[in-house]
């Protein structure tokens, strides 16, 4: 009777066979995720600590100037787009402190390729914005990252399958499928970007060479990947 | 705290995460809960990094404590989507093999949460009843002996 309960309550259990490489991949973002949230309230606990021991000696800033941290931030808001995010501000490309403004608002969800670092990462979004000198928004910044981890995940595909790497292979193909649900592609997909991203990231998970290629040059990956190598 | 002993920890919490998939799945009918709920347990234990015994029974035993807390949260629906966990969702996609017996889910839904709880993490988690018992906050002599009750119920409703 005891054993016949062990073996019904045995039964009863749902198995699960997840790849290692997805649990690896898991174990390094929530890793990721706990330690920039340890830092963010590492740097909103400074900060209050600041505004306390500031606030006998000047009067408190106004709202709006609080939350502007870099000359990068104009302030400005940004009027009415089909890409436009509700109460973003113009960002100036030219500004000095570009490069730390890109830090501050860096897209910490992003998970990199292999070979990419988060430095590279800023290193490819100044450069490519910076030259234009102009105004953009922060969520152009923020998708130019999730472009190069896409382009650099396309990139790993297209090796591993070279290299008869087949763990790897559907590791880069399950992350380029993860690509398509990150925030500043869908928020500024103007139509179809992310609808050909999904295409190219399933062709991977089919095994099709063929149609992941187009992924390279559609996305303009060649700037992506040797500037960020 | 040393690298040595991080490293240690780091390890640890990597080879819990297919037992803790494993817990979620059993309990959570939805493969994307089952793939938030673990996210959201390793975040905790990341954070909790140094708080965590450092012996392998000792991490254990607090990750299913956590894990236990995010179940809760989870079927009241406050668990946070992530996507860093849709990867592991589309794994799921595949159907859990798993055999039915009404009789004996009857059975379990007739004991207190607590007490179907230890049964379940000794049978399904592979736990000993005293360390099931730790999970859910209880001394080893009241674990076992709540055990053996709850053991004694299920017989009794299965005939």
């Amino acid at each position: 009777m005891e054993h016949d309960l062990d073996s019904r309550l045995a039964r009863l259990s749902r198995s699960v066979d997840v790849g290692p490489e997805v649990l690896d991949v898991l174990a390094i973002s929530t890793r990721d995720v706990a330690r920039s949230t340890l830092r963010h309230r590492l740097i909103a606990g400074v900060t209050a600590g600041l505004l306390v021991l500031g606030a006998g000696a000047v009067a408190a800033p106004a709202a709006a100037d609080a939350v502007r941290e870099f000359l990068a931030q104009t302030g400005r808001p940004i009027g009415s787009g089909s890409e436009v995010i509700p109460d973003s501000e113009w960002i100036d490309l030219g500004a000095p402190d570009l490069r730390q403004y890109v830090e501050s608002i860096y897209p910490e969800y992003v998970l990199l390729a292999p070979g990419q670092t988060r430095e590279s990462a800023i290193d490819v979004v100044v450069e490519m914005w910076g030259q234009r000198n102009g105004e953009t928004q922060a969520v152009g910044l923020q998708r130019t990252v999730e472009t190069l981890a896409f382009c650099g995940w396309t990139t790993e595909w297209i090796s591993a399958r070279e290299d008869d790497d087949p763990g790897r292979a559907k590791t880069a193909a399950e992350m380029m499928l993860l690509t398509t649900t990150w925030p500043a592609v869908i928020a500024t997909d103007g139509g179809g970007i992310v609808d050909d991203q999904r295409g190219y990231a399933n062709a991977a998970i089919a095994g099709d060479r063929a149609g992941v290629s187009p992924a390279l040059t559609a996305n303009g990956c060649s700037f992506y990947v040797s500037a960020s190598e | 705290m040393t690298i040595e002993k991080s490293a240690t920890l780091e390890a640890l919490i990597r080879d819990l995460m297919p037992e803790l998939l494993r817990y979620f799945v059993r309990r959570l009918d939805d493969r994307e809960d089952a793939a938030d709920a673990l996210s959201e347990t390793l975040i905790v234990l990341w954070r909790k990094q140094r708080a965590l015994p450092s012996d392998e029974e000792g991490c254990r035993r607090y990750a299913f404590g956590v894990a236990r807390n995010v179940l809760a949260a989870a079927r009241r629906g406050r668990v946070k989507h992530r996507v860093i966990a849709d990867a592991l969702a589309l794994e799921l996609a595949v159907p859990v093999q798993h055999e039915s017996d009404p009789d004996l889910e009857a059975a379990l839904k007739s004991l207190p949460e607590k007490d179907r709880e230890l049964i379940l993490l000794v049978a399904w988690e592979g736990l000993g009843v005293a360390e099931a018992g730790a999970v859910l906050g209880l001394r080893p002599d009241a674990a076992r002996a709540r055990y053996s009750r709850a053991r004694a119920r299920l017989r009794e409703k299965l005939n």
